[in-house]
């Protein structure tokens, strides 16, 4: 399953964003739902705030991960920054690193932009509901690669890759590569 | 007690809906209770009505998160503006998320948590 919507850049497309991710996921277990509720509304937030252009929101659930990509036309690269009680924001990436198995970003090709992504996993007893998908692509990437200097914590074991599509592979690839694109303080 | 916000389900702004109640407890303490959703579309709003009270008044404040639906880091830059103000600042019953967010981005030490 792959949906995808655009939203405008006004503050209230946050709470769109949140919604939509929501119904999409609407099955799967509601401790991940609200977890990954608040990493798209930090995402959604960043591009409101740093950016001019419409964003778009992706979900992409297998039976075993779930991937959300968040992706604007604005330049510059979002960080992971660990600010003082004194600044009241900047935290927003460092929430999406705690929350997520794993996250990046990418930049877009030929254009500005880029997308931020997540994968949150699910764990096995609690695999898609409808278990008759066995088309949904493994999008799964090794946990090595995870997040950006730690800090996320593993959620299950790593299931053998030996089923992983040419196409999934590529996907994965990309984002090993968009990983050594996070700049850390 | 002061009422701020508003508890309408559908805001013409599109802003999510948010509301605070301030109230002063026995030990003249300024509980701020927080419901419905904070991020970015209304986090200012309700920022303009709670910093007066907090500026008026007491050294400590305390949020009441138990009925709050949804907060982001906008909500944690709301409380840590309020924690500026005030001599402390204490959250009571918040989600195992919030307390998560604010674990991990080190401000522990700055909103207590209370048991």
């Amino acid at each position: 399953m792959s949906k995808q919507r655009a939203f405008a850049n006004t503050p209230a497309a946050v709470a769109r964003a949140r919604r939509f991710v929501a119904h999409e996921l609407a099955d799967a277990p509601s401790e991940v739902v609200e977890e990954i509720e608040i990493m798209v509304s930090e995402l959604a937030t960043n591009c409101v705030r740093h950016t001019v252009t419409d964003f778009t929101v992706s979900v992409e659930r297998s039976d075993r991960e779930i991937l959300v990509e968040v992706t604007d036309s604005g330049g510059g690269m979002p960080t992971v920054r660990r600010p003082e009680p004194s600044e009241p924001s900047g935290r927003g990436l460092r929430i999406v690193q705690e929350l997520a198995d794993s996250f990046g970003v990418r930049e877009l090709r030929g254009s500005p932009g880029k997308t931020v992504w997540f994968v949150v996993g699910l764990d096995e007893s609690m695999g898609s509901a409808s278990g008759t998908q066995s088309a949904t692509r493994d999008f799964s990437q090794p946990r090595s690669r995870r997040g950006a200097g730690g800090g996320s914590r593993l959620r299950g074991g790593r299931p053998s890759d030996n089923t992983v599509t040419p196409e999934a592979r590529a996907r994965r690839d990309r984002r090993r590569r968009a990983d050594s694109l996070l700049r850390l303080p | 007690m002061i009422r701020l916000g508003s508890d309408d389900e559908i805001d013409d702004s599109g802003a999510s809906v948010g509301s605070a109640e301030v109230t002063v407890d026995g030990a003249g303490i300024a509980v701020i209770k927080l419901s419905g959703e904070i991020d970015m579309s209304n986090v200012d709003s309700l920022r303009d009505v709670i910093e007066p009270v907090v500026q008026e008044t007491h050294d400590r404040v305390d949020f009441d998160l138990g009925a709050l639906a949804f907060m982001d880091s906008s909500g944690i830059a709301l409380l840590l503006r309020v924690a500026a103000k005030a001599g402390s600042v204490h959250l009571r019953g918040p989600s195992a998320l919030v307390r998560r967010m604010i674990e991990a981005t080190g401000l522990s030490d700055v909103l207590f948590i209370d048991p």
